[in-house]
C-alpha cells in the first residue's frame, strides 16, 4: 500500500480520537459517542440512505474542486457556482414545467452544468486575463452568487403559497426519482448518487487517459514546460475552471431536484466548502473522493443522532471531526516525519 | 582547530542497489581535495552519508580521528562540517546579515538581534578584506558570484572546519572564478579541510591539491594532483579512455535560417536592440555573463514574451509559441528541472511533450505507440532509466538532460535548434554525447542557436559567436578568430577592435 494511504488513515484515527476526547472532557462517555455516531449512520437501511444522501452532493463539490486542483487551481467558488446552479434547475423546472423526464432531465443538468461553469469560467477569464488570482476571485464570486440567487428566489421564482424563502415546486418530470428501498430504506437518496458516481468515474478515465486531463495537468503541475510546449495557459485555466464549476453546479441536483423538489435559500448548507477538504482528503484521486464523500456523508448523518443521545455534545461534533481529519491531513509531513522515527 | 575527515570501508546500501561500496578516503586538513565522478557514481549519496543525512549501513566516519556516529545533518553542522549546495539556499528579500544570521542568531538577553556585533565578528573571519560583500544589500541585488559568497560566510559564521562545495563553480564566470579560487586557496591556508565535488578537470587541476575519484559507488583512486595528468583522471572517472573529441565540420553553405533585427525585450536589452543571425550549417554561440539577456532573447524567440523589432525564421515573422514550433523548433531550455520536464510524470510522458498529437486517437492516448516509439528515442540518445515507467524526477541530470534531447531532437525532427546552458550539471559522458549531437545536427544543415556561460564549451563547438554585454552585443567573432582573452575582455563590456 502507498505511503500516504496509512498516512490518510492515521489521519482519520486522529481526527476521531481528538474529537471524542473533546466529548470526553464535555462529559460524556466516548464509546456512547462512538456508538451513537456508527449507529446513526448505518443503523438501518434508512439510516445509510440518509448517510448517501448526504454523501452525494459531496461527491459531486469534491468532483468540482478536484478537477481544479488537477489544472493547479484552488476553487474555493464551489458554493457559489453550485447556489447559482440550483437555481437555475429550479428556474427551469418552473419555467418549462410540464415537459417529460426524458427531455426535462437533461435539460436541466445541462443548464446547471453551463450557470456553474459559466460562473466558475468568469474566475478562470479573470486569472488568464489579468492573472487575478483565483482563491481571491472565487471566494469573492460567492457572495455575489448568494445574492443574486436570493433575487432570483425571492423575487421572481418565489412561491407565493410559502412564507420561507424558496421558490415554487417544480414539474414532475424534473423530480428525480429516490433509490429503490432495499438501499435507501425511506430516505431521501436518490438517483443523483448514480450520476456523480458515473461522473467520477469518467473524471478517473479522463485524467489518465485522454489530451484533456492530459492538458490540464500539464498546465497546472509544469505550467513553464506547458507554455514551451505551444500549450495556451490562459485557455486551459478558463476551461478547468468551466468543468470545475459545471461539476459544482451539478452538486445541486440532489438537495433542489431529488429531495426538496424547489431551491432554498442556502439549501448548499456549505456543501461546496466541504467538497474542498473531501478533494484533498481523497488526494484527486477517483476512489479518494468517493471514500471521504462517504465518510464525511456517513459522519453527517451519524451526528444528527447526537442532538438526541447524547447531553453535552450536539451534531456539531461531526464538523469538528472533519476539521481536525483536514488538519491532521495537512500536517502530514508531520506525521510522516513521525512514523519514520517510530518505525526506524 | 583543523579536522581531519575519513571514511573507513563507507557502503550504503538501498533496498536494491549498493549506492557506496567500501569507500575509504582521507581528507586532510590544509588542504583542497577534488571529488570526482560521473553522475550515479555516488558522490552525492557519499556527501549525504558524511553529512549525517543517511546513516551508513557499514563502516566509519572518523572526524579528528575518532569515530563518529551523527543521526542528523544538525549534530554534523555541530562538528564543523558545512555544506554549499549546487541550487543556493538564501532568502532572496531579505539582507545578506540577515540571510547569515538565519539559525544561528546573535541576540542580546532580550532577544533583539545584534546586527553589528555580528559584522565585526564576520570581518574578522573573512579571509581577504576585498572579497566582502555588502551586509545590508538584498540577497535579490547581488551577483550570482556574490551570492556563493554570502553561502560560505554563512557557513564560516557557523564555524565550519570542513567545507563541501557541490559544483560550485557551475554559475560563475571565469573572472567570478578565479576570484572564487583564490578565496578557496585562503581557506584552505587558513586550516580548513575543502572538499570540491565537481565534473571539470580543467578546474581539479587548477585549484585542488587531491582527486579522489569514485565510480559506481567504489573508491577508484585517491592522488596528489601535482604531476597527474587529465586524461588518467578522467579515465579512472569513467573507466575507459576518453576519445578525443574530433567530429568533422565540413563548411556547410546555408541560406539564412534566423535573423534579427533591432530586437529587444523590455529594459533587458539596451537600445537599438539585437541584431544577429544565424545561417543553416551553422553553430551560432552566444558568450556572456549570465543575466545579459540572454533569457530575455530565448522568450522572446519562443513566442513567451513580447518584444520591440522584427525576429525571422526562415523569412517568416515569429508570433507565437505554437507558430514557432510549427516552425519546427527545437528548445532546450536553460532551466532543465522548471522549463522542460514534467518532474510528476513518467519518462514516456515526458518524451511526447509538445508532440501528443501523433499519440492521439479520437483525443485518447495510444499507450503501447508511445512506449514503443520513445523508447526508441531513448535509446538512439542513451537514456539510462532502469525503467522508462519511472518518474522523470528520479534520473540523473545527465539523464535528464539526454531524455530533452531524445524528445526535441529525436522526437521533432526540428530545422532550428535553440540550445540554453544545455551540459548545466550533466557528467562528462553525457556531454560529450551532447556535442557530437549538436555537430551533426549542423552538418545535417541545421542552424543552431547555442547559449552556454562555458566559453570552452562555445570554443569547442561554434562556428561563430556573439558576445552579449549588459543587454547588447559587445563583440563577434568568427571560429578564426577565437581569443579567449579578447572574448572574455568582451564579456566585461570592452569592446573588441
Amino acid at each position: 500500500m502507498p505511503k500516504h494511504i496509512y498516512v490518510t488513515i492515521v489521519s482519520l484515527f486522529i481526527g476521531l480520537a481528538l474529537s471524542l476526547t473533546l466529548a470526553t472532557i464535555l462529559g460524556e462517555n466516548p464509546g456512547h459517542v462512538f456508538l451513537v455516531l456508527v449507529r446513526g449512520a448505518f443503523g438501518s437501511a434508512t439510516d445509510v440512505g440518509y448517510s448517501l444522501f448526504y454523501a452525494t452532493p459531496l461527491l459531486l463539490s469534491g468532483l468540482s474542486v478536484a478537477w481544479a486542483l488537477q489544472a493547479g487551481l484552488f476553487n474555493i467558488g464551489a458554493d457559489g457556482q453550485m447556489t447559482l446552479g440550483g437555481v437555475a434547475l429550479a428556474a427551469i423546472g418552473i419555467l418549462a414545467h410540464d415537459l417529460p423526464m426524458l427531455v426535462a432531465l437533461p435539460l436541466a443538468l445541462t443548464l446547471a452544468f453551463l450557470v456553474g461553469g459559466g460562473w466558475g469560467a468568469l474566475a478562470g477569464w479573470m486569472k488568464a486575463r489579468r492573472g487575478c488570482h483565483e482563491v481571491l476571485t472565487t471566494i469573492l464570486l460567492n457572495f455575489i452568487a448568494y445574492g443574486l440567487a436570493s433575487f432570483f428566489i425571492l423575487r421572481v421564482f418565489k412561491n407565493p403559497e410559502s412564507q420561507g424563502p424558496e421558490t415554487a415546486v417544480v414539474g414532475g418530470g424534473f423530480q428525480i426519482g429516490a433509490l429503490p428501498q432495499w438501499i435507501g430504506g425511506t430516505s431521501p437518496a436518490n438517483w443523483t448518487l448514480a450520476l456523480a458516481l458515473c461522473l467520477i468515474v469518467i473524471y478517473g478515465f479522463i485524467m489518465g487517459r485522454t489530451s484533456l486531463g492530459y492538458f490540464q495537468r500539464l498546465a497546472g503541475e509544469a505550467p513553464q514546460v506547458a507554455a514551451r510546449a505551444g500549450v495556451n495557459i490562459g485557455r486551459q485555466t478558463i476551461l478547468a475552471m468551466f468543468i470545475s464549476g459545471g461539476l459544482a453546479g451539478l452538486a445541486a441536483a440532489s438537495p433542489v431536484l431529488g429531495f426538496a423538489f424547489k431551491a432554498r435559500e442556502g439549501f448548499t448548507s456549505g456543501v461546496g466548502f466541504i467538497g474542498i477538504a473531501v478533494a484533498l482528503l481523497g488526494r484527486k484521486s477517483p476512489l479518494g473522493i468517493v471514500f471521504a464523500a462517504l465518510l464525511f456523508g456517513a459522519l453527517t448523518k451519524g451526528a444528527l443522532e447526537l442532538d438526541m443521545d447524547t447531553r453535552f455534545v450536539s451534531r456539531d461534533l461531526a464538523t469538528v471531526i472533519q476539521a481536525l481529519i483536514v488538519l491532521a491531513v495537512a500536517s502530514q509531513v508531520g506525521l510522516h516525519n513521525l512514523w519514520r522515527k517510530v518505525t526506524s | 582547530m583543523s579536522l581531519q575527515l575519513e571514511t573507513v570501508g563507507l557502503s550504503k546500501t538501498f533496498a536494491h542497489c549498493t549506492a557506496l561500496d567500501r569507500v575509504s578516503f582521507r581528507f586532510a586538513p590544509g588542504r583542497i581535495h577534488a571529488v570526482l565522478g560521473e553522475n550515479g557514481a555516488g558522490k552525492s549519496t557519499l556527501m549525504k552519508v558524511l553529512f549525517g543525512l543517511y546513516p551508513p549501513t557499514s563502516g566509519e566516519i572518523r572526524v579528528g580521528g575518532e569515530k563518529f556516529e551523527w543521526r542528523s545533518a544538525r549534530e554534523a553542522i555541530s562538528r564543523g562540517l558545512g555544506m554549499v549546495q549546487q541550487h543556493f539556499t538564501l532568502l532572496e528579500n531579505s539582507t545578506v546579515i540577515d540571510n547569515i544570521l538565519v539559525g544561528a542568531e546573535v541576540c542580546s538577553a532580550l532577544g533583539v538581534l545584534r546586527r553589528s556585533e555580528a559584522i565585526a565578528q564576520l570581518e574578522e573571519l573573512l579571509p581577504m578584506r576585498h572579497l566582502s560583500v555588502p551586509w545590508d544589500a538584498l540577497v535579490r541585488d547581488l551577483s550570482i558570484g556574490q551570492k556563493q559568497r554570502v553561502e560560505i560566510l554563512k557557513l564560516l559564521f557557523r564555524q565550519a572546519q570542513v567545507l563541501f562545495l557541490d559544483e560550485p563553480t557551475a554559475v560563475l564566470t571565469p573572472i567570478e572564478i578565479e576570484e572564487f579560487f583564490v578565496l578557496l586557496r585562503k581557506l584552505r591556508d587558513s586550516g580548513r579541510t575543502i572538499i570540491l565535488i565537481t565534473h571539470k578537470i580543467g578546474e581539479v587541476l587548477a585549484v585542488c591539491d587531491t582527486y579522489s575519484v569514485l565510480r559506481q559507488g567504489r573508491s577508484i583512486v585517491q592522488g596528489e594532483v601535482k604531476g597527474a595528468v587529465a586524461a588518467e583522471i578522467v579515465e579512472a572517472m569513467i573507466g575507459r579512455t576518453m576519445p578525443d573529441f574530433a567530429v568533422a565540420r565540413p563548411a556547410v553553405h546555408g541560406q539564412a535560417a534566423l535573423v534579427t533585427r533591432e530586437l529587444r525585450v523590455g529594459d533587458a536589452h539596451a537600445e537599438p536592440g539585437l541584431s544577429l543571425h544565424v545561417q543553416r550549417g551553422e553553430i551560432v554561440g552566444i558568450a556572456g555573463v549570465e543575466g545579459s539577456g540572454q533569457s530575455e532573447l530565448v522568450d522572446a524567440l519562443m513566442g513567451l514574451r513580447e518584444f520591440h523589432g522584427s525576429a525571422r525564421l526562415f523569412d517568416e515573422e515569429l508570433q507565437n509559441t505554437s507558430q514557432v514550433r510549427g516552425l519546427g523548433v527545437a528548445l532546450v531550455p536553460e532551466d532543465r528541472l522548471a522549463q522542460a520536464l514534467w518532474l510528476e510524470e513518467s519518462c514516456y510522458t515526458n518524451m511526447i511533450i509538445g508532440l501528443e498529437s501523433a499519440f492521439l486517437k479520437h483525443n485518447i492516448f495510444k499507450r503501447a505507440a508511445i512506449e514503443g516509439t520513445t523508447a526508441a528515442w531513448a535509446k538512439e540518445f542513451d537514456v539510462r532509466a532502469g525503467d522508462l515507467l519511472a518518474p522523470v524526477a528520479s534520473l540523473s541530470g545527465g539523464n535528464q538532460q539526454k531524455l530533452v534531447f531524445a524528445r526535441e531532437v529525436g522526437g521533432r525532427a526540428p530545422r532550428f535548434v535553440i540550445c540554453h546552458q544545455p551540459t548545466r550539471g550533466v557528467d562528462l559522458g553525457a556531454i560529450d554525447l551532447l556535442h557530437r549531437k549538436l555537430v551533426e545536427l549542423r552538418n545535417q544543415g541545421l542552424g543552431v542557436l547555442l547559449l552556454s556561460s562555458e566559453l570552452d564549451e562555445l570554443l569547442k563547438l561554434c562556428d561563430r559567436i556573439y558576445v552579449f554585454y549588459d543587454g547588447q552585443v559587445s563583440g563577434e567573432f568568427t571560429r578564426a578568430q577565437f581569443n579567449r582573452a579578447q572574448i572574455g575582455a568582451a564579456m566585461t563590456g570592452v569592446a573588441h577592435a
